[in-house]
């Protein structure tokens, strides 16, 4: 019954949105956690995602993806924010700090993203509960 | 097997092809921000046709493994990272497919209540 791999699919998406969240949330928490050394400082983390695949190509019998899984969590490369404060004890010899390469607006718009499909997965999940329920209730 | 046939005629298959159909509209969905990944959707018409032309051959339904023919989506508009799938048009999608679901186990499921409601002669 392909109805209950709904629930497999809808699923992966839920965790992986999850997992998205979590590297989000940890960008944000993150934001200004300066290091001794530029490779010390926090690097804002990006998930990975990509779709779970079945062994048959398109167009043969039982081509259905079966979800999406998330398959690294990779530091962004993007350089770090330099700010020009001496007085900061974990500034270089020059005077600079080097903060996280975390863009805010860019993390919070990331963020509204993975909610909404999260939200889109569990009304899915939901739909196919009530179709399951119906089945079980067929003939009566 | 003949007789489940002629009792619930088309539905039968029509179920068992919109559960499929919610299945692939959900993976659509869950990889809507997957880069790179195509949306997807079944040629309902057709798969139908192949469906119930099978059954009218004698197989029965457990045994017929259906030809799935799965093709592409047209995308009105591509994402950045290559992405086809419009949610709002998979939401749609899975609502309009849900509904057509509904109806079939509604047929289904008359049916049913008809036979029980003849053996029990009430």
């Amino acid at each position: 019954m392909s109805l209950s791999s709904i629930f497999d699919i809808a699923g992966s998406g839920m965790s992986a949105q999850s997992i998205r969240l979590n590297a989000i949330s940890s960008n944000i928490a993150n934001a200004e956690s300066v290091g001794r050394t530029p490779a010390e400082t926090y690097h804002a983390k990006r998930s990975i995602f990509s779709a779970i695949q079945n062994r048959v190509q398109l167009g043969q019998a039982n081509n259905q993806g079966q979800g999406v899984q998330v398959t690294d969590v990779v530091q962004s490369n993007a350089p770090l924010q330099l700010r020009y404060e001496p007085s900061h004890p974990l500034a270089d010899a020059k005077g600079y700090v080097s903060y996280p390469n975390v863009n805010l607006i860019e993390e919070m718009t990331d963020m509204m993203s993975a909610s909404r499909s999260m939200q889109t997965n569990i009304e899915v999940l939901d739909t196919a509960k009530t179709l399951m329920q119906r089945v079980l209730a067929l003939g009566q | 097997m003949q007789v489940s046939n002629s009792i619930f005629g088309i539905h039968e298959q029509a179920l068992l092809l919109s559960g499929k159909r919610a299945s692939l509209l959900a993976n659509n969905i869950a990889n809507a921000d997957t880069p790179g990944y195509l949306a997807k959707d079944l040629d309902f018409r057709a798969m139908l046709k192949a469906q119930t032309l099978k059954g009218a051959e004698g197989f029965s339904s457990a045994d017929a493994q259906p030809m799935d023919i799965v093709k592409y989506r047209i995308p009105n508009q591509v994402a950045a990272d290559g992405n086809t799938v419009d949610v709002n048009i998979e939401k749609a999608e899975f609502a309009n497919n849900t509904m057509r679901w509904l109806a079939s186990y509604t047929f289904i499921n008359q049916s049913v209540k008809s036979i029980r409601s003849a053996l029990r002669g009430d």
